[in-house]
């Protein structure tokens, strides 16, 4: 980011700018060229961009409006302030409005090479044919530069170039034999072609490179097992995952570098929309540039926590509460990851603070309670429970979470009342359904327990849901209904299943009922 | 090219003409099949022939997730009349407070094909069909071996089961059968996966979204915008197994089917490893696609990564949409293609003979046209009648185009649709610019459904619009070349699905298709088999593989008509 060195105008309020009598034009107002070699450049809406992402975008279209009006501007100069506006939109994902700005920086700066560069990039994503043109022009400009003979080399295989695209590979190989993603790409023309074992010294070779990429486990696995070698297949299928390899690319990077807002709202847009991998990618490159803000820190914890990171979403989350001890969601998701890595006592802390800073903070309240629960601490998971309900008396786990508390205090038919109530409230839900029929099934109270109607509803959730939690309640009313038998059988279903689905941590719990039910016993522990 | 009325013979166990048609010359005539260099190939005739429909997607404003899946279609004859009527799902009004009664329901267009036209007539209310759930996708077979075609419906919401009463009406089972998935269900398959001689159900599920979960997504700009299944939990797929008295077991826990989550949105029934017995293919958006491979006891096993069929051929997950069979090397196995979402590729995996696959998209061609769009409904079928399945993708995209932002489009959704030519060997190329102004039409397709609506021994295709009218491409010069046709029904019942047949051309070439009718994006295909024969003429040799593997084969077929044969 050059914005310093292009004007004191810019460095100052945007209304000091202007002169008497020269009012600025509104800032999505088209800018129109100098001369006929340029095009007009139409900005795009840019409302629901962050306020500080919008006025980022906003100064550069201004400051090449004020290019434009000088009077004596060079056309390097001009062609720069084209290209800063190209990489603004570009970096705040409008790459349909970067092509325009790119172009006149390049018609202006036409040994350059990154205007090329950055043009095929977003012509790619605009699905545009003359993509391949543009990096093919960059290629020429930096014959050595690796992230442009691979754009190329990519835009030409998925063209139907094969021989063209193998080139390319191969002059890449020759800057850097240990280019992972030139090998991947040779990878994929001899598996075009046929060529087996070529394939499959080329996927090594990338993996050797990079062994981090270990996408690459996957057509090498299909190599081999075309080879019919699938003991060798299915060992590289059991490594597979989804990094793939990548090339050092400085001068892309340049588009949003040193800009943490430009990659925070791209981390964030994706993990909004469910892609924690590019979002955490984004998100900690945002932190890197802006590390005293607590609030990327949040959302790249979020996004490593989905990921399954949970060690890394801690770190971050310690370092936020240290930049921000008063904001409860940092000390409620601080918990939350304590919580799932085991640590209860220390979750167990962080979800109070979290509550005492936000007394209203409903799911740091149903957390604290549910885990208070498990802990075993009843009388409070009912406090912060009753709290919860209070403040959200629809909330849709609250009562069942309530009952499990008051079973653990033995009040039972205040436990049913709890799910009932949560039943009249959400019918539909299934895992209420699955409550009444676990409570039905396991209650130690033989008045309130009801093991035909415990089996009845078990059955029809194990018909309808299927999941191995509803084979065990099966299993539960069986024993309950005093056929061990048929217990026995449902509860190996549901360990089967649970196998099968990767579901963890219950195995030990759910082997003590078998070995109970084998036993002619009801499980004494079973809860929800 | 239309003939006015088709020729029909009949053969086998069971005999059934159509009315109106005389009984066939022994050899239609021979006419090449020439590329067409000018008049459209497809013609868009929704409206003129009483086609009158137009998806409501219910946008509220906040961006609900089913808002932007659109629905599909379904082409059946449900009055046995020997045309294909055509059924339309429909969304509608959709929020926590919106109720069925809301909604203006599926749509049920009867078929009146006079002279060689398609005239269509609403008969929704008078077939006492009340389908108001929020539409997704539609599935067709004779469920209960009656010998009529009943529907299985597809919602975001509790699917419907209505069977066929044979009088034009239909009756809602969903309660006695127990097929009433109350999932966000996306496509449905019919398939007799244990042989028994009765239709079971393979449901696709797609994500846990619900009101009381929805996500605020944006786009990269910042805009609202719809999500993605990655923001959502996956939900398990459904089997129901047919037992004959008008009820099915659910068996998706004992048949392993609900050992793998995914988000559902294609599926596809074929015997893809050659043993006789149908498995499944299921496309899971942005999630590792399955292979259910059928074990023989009623249970699968899931071999997508090993298959080749699970992931990308870089190994990445690829978000897959609509999927079809076919045979499109004419190898006599059944390969699959299969849309993405834009900058993936549009996927063919090719098989090798043995349910194993080879991933074939840039090496057919078909790869790198599509990595600008979003497709959905795709289709494998012949549409120039030379033997050799062609391509159709069906695009819209998910998420808003910022092309079309920048120029005001209140709806920026919408893509052209694309179709390929297979050159015969193993090479396609993009012919949309030549197919007709049908394809110049830019908008948000969603489903796609194949079939001969003319009866004039071409394919004819409907496309359902996530916001849109409906579209109707009458197929020009499907039949140019000559065809041969054919119909199986089971023993007692309507279709007979899985059946394999084989016509061995004049010319040596061997083409196999198999009957089956879901395929696609959330729609139900005709089931009747054509196989072009690219001007060699008839008469043809033919062989037919029932689902109980019995196996016969008739010399010297007529070309120019469809043939309805019988038996199991």
């Amino acid at each position: 980011m050059r914005l310093v060195a292009v004007g004191a105008c810019l460095l100052s309020a945007l209304a000091a700018c202007d002169r008497p009598g020269d009012r600025s034009p509104a800032p999505g107002a088209v800018i129109e060229p100098r001369d006929e070699r340029l095009e007009p450049v139409t900005p795009p809406d840019l409302a629901s961009l962050e306020a500080s992402a919008r006025q980022a975008v906003e100064r550069r279209q201004l400051f090449l409006r004020e290019r434009l009006r000088a009077p004596e501007v060079s056309d390097a100069d001009l062609g720069a302030a084209y290209g800063e506006l190209g990489k603004a939109y570009h970096a705040f994902g409008y790459p349909a409005s970067a092509v325009a700005p790119y172009r006149n920086a390049l018609r202006l700066q036409p040994a350059e090479f990154r205007w090329p560069y950055y043009l095929a990039h977003v012509l790619r994503e605009e699905g545009s044919s003359e993509a391949l043109e543009m990096a093919q022009a960059a290629r020429v400009k930096r014959p050595r530069y690796l992230a442009a003979i691979l754009l190329e080399a990519d835009l030409r295989f998925a063209g139907g170039e094969t021989a063209a695209a193998e080139e390319l590979y191969r002059s890449a190989l020759a800057v850097d034999e240990n280019c992972a993603s030139a090998w991947a790409g040779l990878g994929r023309i001899a598996v075009e072609r046929g060529e087996t074992h070529a394939a499959v010294d080329a996927f090594e070779a990338a993996l050797a490179a990079s062994p981090e990429a270990n996408s690459l486990h996957y057509p090498l696995a299909l190599a081999y097992r075309r080879l019919g070698e699938i003991e060798r297949a299915t060992e590289h299928l059991a490594r597979r995952g989804e990094l793939v390899p990548g090339v050092l690319d400085p001068v892309l990077d340049e588009v949003v570098l040193g800009n943490s807002e430009a990659w925070a709202a791209r981390g964030l847009n994706a993990l909004r929309a469910g892609n924690p991998r590019p979002a955490a990618r984004d998100l900690a490159r945002a932190v890197a540039l802006a590390p005293e803000r607590h609030d990327i820190r949040l959302h790249l914890g979020a996004a490593l926590a989905r990921l399954g990171d949970l060690e890394g979403a801690l770190a971050q989350y310690r370092t936020a509460a240290e930049l921000e001890p008063g904001a409860a969601t940092v000390h409620y998701n601080l918990g939350f990851v304590l919580g799932r890595l085991g640590r209860t006592e220390e979750a167990l802390a962080a979800l109070t603070r979290a509550v005492e800073l936000d007394p209203t903070h409903k799911a740091a309240r149903s957390t604290l309670g549910r885990r208070l629960t498990r802990s075993g601490r009843h009388e409070e998971a009912l406090e912060q429970l009753d709290a919860l309900l209070e403040i959200d008396p629809n909330h849709l786990s609250g009562r069942l979470w309530r009952s499990r508390a008051l079973m653990g205090l033995g009040r039972h038919r205040e436990a049913l009342r709890a799910i009932e109530d949560h039943l009249a409230l959400h019918p539909q839900e299934p895992f209420g359904r699955h409550v009444r029929a676990r409570f039905l099934a396991i209650c130690p109270d033989p008045a309130l327990r009801d093991p035909a109607q415990a089996l009845t509803e078990a059955l029809a959730l194990a018909g309808s849901e299927g999941t191995f939690e509803h084979l065990r309640t099966v299993a539960m009313a069986e024993a309950a209904g005093g056929d061990f038998a048929a217990a026995i059988d449902w509860q190996r279903r549901a360990i089967a299943l649970a196998e099968q689905t990767g579901a963890s941590g219950l195995e030990a719990e759910m082997a003590a009922e078998l070995e109970a039910y084998a036993a002619g016993r009801t499980s004494a522990r079973a809860t929800w | 090219m239309r003939n006015g009325c088709r020729r029909v013979v009949s053969f086998g166990i069971g005999l059934l003409t159509l009315p109106g048609c005389h009984q066939p010359d022994s050899a239609a005539p021979v006419v090449a099949v020439e590329a067409t260099t000018s008049g459209d190939w497809f013609v868009e005739i929704a409206a003129a022939s009483g086609l009158e429909f137009v998806h409501d997607r219910g946008a509220t404003g906040r961006y609900y997730f089913p808002e932007i899946g659109g629905a599909g279609a379904a082409l059946f004859d449900y009055d046995g009349d020997g045309d294909l009527d055509v059924y339309l799902v429909q969304g509608g009004a959709l929020g926590p407070d919106r109720a069925a009664a809301d909604r203006a329901g599926d749509r049920l267009f009867r078929n009146d094909l006079a002279a060689g036209v398609p005239r269509f007539v609403d008969v929704t209310a008078e077939a006492g069909i009340d389908a108001r759930g929020y539409g997704v996708g539609a599935a067709t077979a004779d469920v209960d071996g009656d010998g009529d075609v009943d529907l299985y419906l597809t919602n975001f919401g509790r699917n419907q089961l209505l069977s066929n009463n044979g009088d034009g009406t239909f009756s809602d089972r969903t309660d006695e059968s127990g097929t009433g998935e109350p999932r966000w269900s996306s496509s449905a398959c019919f398939l007799d996966f244990d042989r028994d001689g009765r239709l079971d159900l393979y449901v696709a599920n797609y994500t846990n979204f619900g009101f009381d979960n929805h996500k605020d997504c944006r786009s990269r700009t910042g805009n609202h915008d719809y999500c993605g299944p990655q923001s959502y939990e996956p939900e398990p797929d459904r089997l129901y197994r047919n037992l004959g008295d008008g009820r099915f077991a659910d068996v998706s826990a004992s048949s392993g089917i609900v050992s793998h989550y995914g988000a559902g949105l294609g599926v596809v029934s074929a015997d893809f490893d050659g043993d006789a017995w149908p498995d499944l293919f299921v496309a899971n958006d942005q999630m590792a696609n399955f292979l259910w491979m059928n074990r023989h006891d009623g249970t699968f096993d899931e071999q997508g990564l090993l298959s080749g069929t699970a992931l990308g051929a870089d190994g990445s997950m690829e978000a897959s949409m609509g999927v079809d069979a076919g045979d499109i090397d004419n190898d006599g196995d059944e390969d699959l293609f299969m849309t993405h979402l834009r900058a993936q590729t549009n996927t063919v995996y090719v098989n090798e003979g043995t349910g194993w696959f080879s991933d074939a998209s840039y090496k057919t061609g078909l790869g790198g046209p599509s990595l600008d769009f979003t497709g959905f409904g795709a289709l494998l079928f012949d549409y120039d009648g030379d033997g050799w399945l062609d391509v159709l993708a069906v695009n819209g995209a998910v998420s808003a185009l910022e092309a079309l932002e920048r120029i005001g489009d209140p709806f920026p959704y919408h893509q052209t649709n694309q179709l390929f030519h297979n050159a015969g060997a193993g090479v396609f190329e993009e012919v949309s610019a030549g197919a007709g102004i049908a394809f110049d039409l830019s908008e948000a397709g969603r489903g796609a459904a194949a079939g001969d609506l003319d009866n004039d021994g071409d394919t004819d295709v409907v496309i359902s619009n996530l916001s849109g009218p409906v579209r109707l491409l009458e197929n020009r010069i499907g039949a140019a070349g000559g065809f041969a046709g054919l119909r199986w029904l089971a023993g007692a019942g309507g279709e007979a699905i899985g059946t394999r047949a084989t016509v061995l051309r004049r010319d040596g070439l061997r083409l196999t298709r198999h009957v089956r009718t879901a395929a696609s994006y959330a729609s139900a295909n005709d089931p009747r088999l054509r196989f072009g024969l690219g001007g060699t003429g008839g008469p043809v040799t033919l062989d037919v593989t029932t689902p109980a593997r019995s196996r016969t084969r008739w010399s010297d077929v007529p070309a120019g008509a469809y043939l309805v044969g019988r038996g199991d």
